[in-house]
């Protein structure tokens, strides 16, 4: 690959701001991916095996067999290099190769000669360390066992995937449960939705609201300014909030109070913006911008709208009339 | 969001259905103009009547598309534009901007008075 230094920068920085998501740097050891790393060492024949997962300046184990140390220094590790492709590394002789014949963990302790590494690929497609196999003798894998250790390899992914849902989704529940908290006592109609960053699953929620709204009987033209309003909310949600991340969720909440008076509560997990920065889309200068027009509609078509959290948490009002 | 094209002499209508939002309509909508564009089809006609749902994205794709054209000496216009999407218009201010027309016939005639573009 012919990539710049600036964007291999920036790529190993998203690497690594992946790697943080699933939480598992220096977490306790776990039998799922204990079991796993001692199937690849008993399938492949090597006394060594280990789930590697490569940090800025180290590679941490979150399993071992036969190996003490629990981490290494990055300069030293196969498995930086493991990751710098897809499919599996293999390193036959290390003695015999370029980039590592002289690797302290060749020359000295623990006498590594052959490497096998099948990268772990994060769901966005950034490799997080391996799954790997070594051994103080030359030798290589029969395709029976490059075949497996690519199915085990799989099950780690399997594993890291379930771990980071778990997180996420304990998130998404505590800022349901946030929401949930801010929405009147009296209200007589609600629903909060969690959707993911994807513009697919905005007519889930504006449509949810067009049937709340229709079934209270509110004027029809009260009605689209409303679904108007949220779509504007959870779009711009998406695309400034989750830079269109689909991995990202954005949570809604809609109720209507006893009154008549609709609330909705958008929120989403960006870096929030200030509403004084927008600028006015009617504006000579701004009229014919491709852009800029949806806080602007939001504004016009609620009653009263409010930011909070830093621009994060959108909360707005319409009065039946 | 689907289009049809017709072309009738250098003027192109294009009849919009369904949804002209963030992102799939907006997107949709900008290729297609981009293919005319391409193809010097300059003269360009949007039936509006079938836009169930326009958002400011979709505004946004329009006046991006409008102004690309007029650089190039040619026009957008429109035509069957619902009570939901000329409120919209009118809000953001473009219904002054815009050249908008009560039938397709008047649209279409209306290039037909100036030179070619």
């Amino acid at each position: 690959m012919s990539t710049q230094p600036d964007d291999r920068a920036r790529a190993e920085a998203e690497r690594l701001e992946t790697l943080r998501k699933y939480q598992i740097l220096d977490s306790e050891p776990e039998m799922a991916y204990d079991d796993l790393a001692l199937l690849a060492s008993h399938i492949c024949e090597t006394p060594m095996a280990a789930i590697s997962l490569v940090d800025s300046d180290r590679q941490w184990f979150k399993a071992r067999v036969n190996v003490q140390a629990p981490q290494t220094a990055r300069s030293i590790s196969f498995c930086t290099h493991a990751i710098e492709q897809r499919g599996i590394y293999i390193v036959p002789d290390a003695s015999k190769d370029a980039l590592l014949h002289d690797n302290p963990q060749v020359t000295g302790d623990p006498h590594i000669r052959f490497y096998a590494g099948a990268p772990l690929i994060a769901r966005e497609g950034y490799a997080l360390g391996t799954l790997c196999v070594f051994d103080r003798r030359p030798r290589q894998l029969t395709p029976t066992q490059l075949e497996a250790l690519a199915a085990l390899q799989r099950q780690v992914e399997a594993q890291l995937e379930l771990r980071r849902r778990l997180f996420e989704l304990r998130e998404a529940n505590e800022n349901v449960l946030k929401l949930a908290g801010m929405m009147p006592f009296c209200s007589t109609c609600a629903f909060t939705m969690t959707i993911p960053a994807d513009p697919a699953a905005i007519p889930a929620v504006t449509e949810g609201v067009n049937a709340m709204l229709t079934q209270k009987q509110w004027p029809e033209n009260q009605i689209m300014a409303i679904e108007l309003a949220l779509q504007e909310a959870v779009a711009n949600g998406i695309r400034h909030g989750c830079r269109g991340d689909k991995t990202k969720m954005v949570q809604c909440s809609v109720s209507i109070d006893a009154d008549g008076e609709v609330m909705i509560v958008v929120r989403d997990p960006g870096q929030g913006f200030d509403p004084a920065n927008v600028a006015d889309p009617l504006a000579p200068e701004n009229v014919l911008k491709p852009s800029g027009r949806g806080i602007f509609l939001i504004n016009g078509l609620m009653d009263e709208v409010e930011y909070s959290e830093g621009g994060r948490q959108l909360q707005m009002r319409k009065r039946k009339s | 969001m689907t289009i049809v094209e017709r072309r009738i002499g250098d003027v192109t209508v294009l009849d919009l259905q369904g949804r002209l939002v963030f992102d799939e309509g907006d997107r949709i909508f900008r290729a297609r103009i981009d293919e005319l564009l391409e193809q010097q089809r300059l003269r360009i006609v949007v039936n509006l009547a079938a836009v169930t749902y326009v958002d400011s994205c979709g505004i946004g794709s329009l006046v991006s598309k409008f102004v690309s054209l007029r650089r190039k000496g040619g026009d957008l216009r429109f035509v069957h534009v619902t009570p939901r999407s000329n409120r919209l218009l009118e809000i953001t201010r473009l219904i002054g901007i815009f050249r908008i027309f009560e039938s397709e016939d008047e649209a279409i005639a209306s290039f037909s008075s100036e030179s070619a573009a």
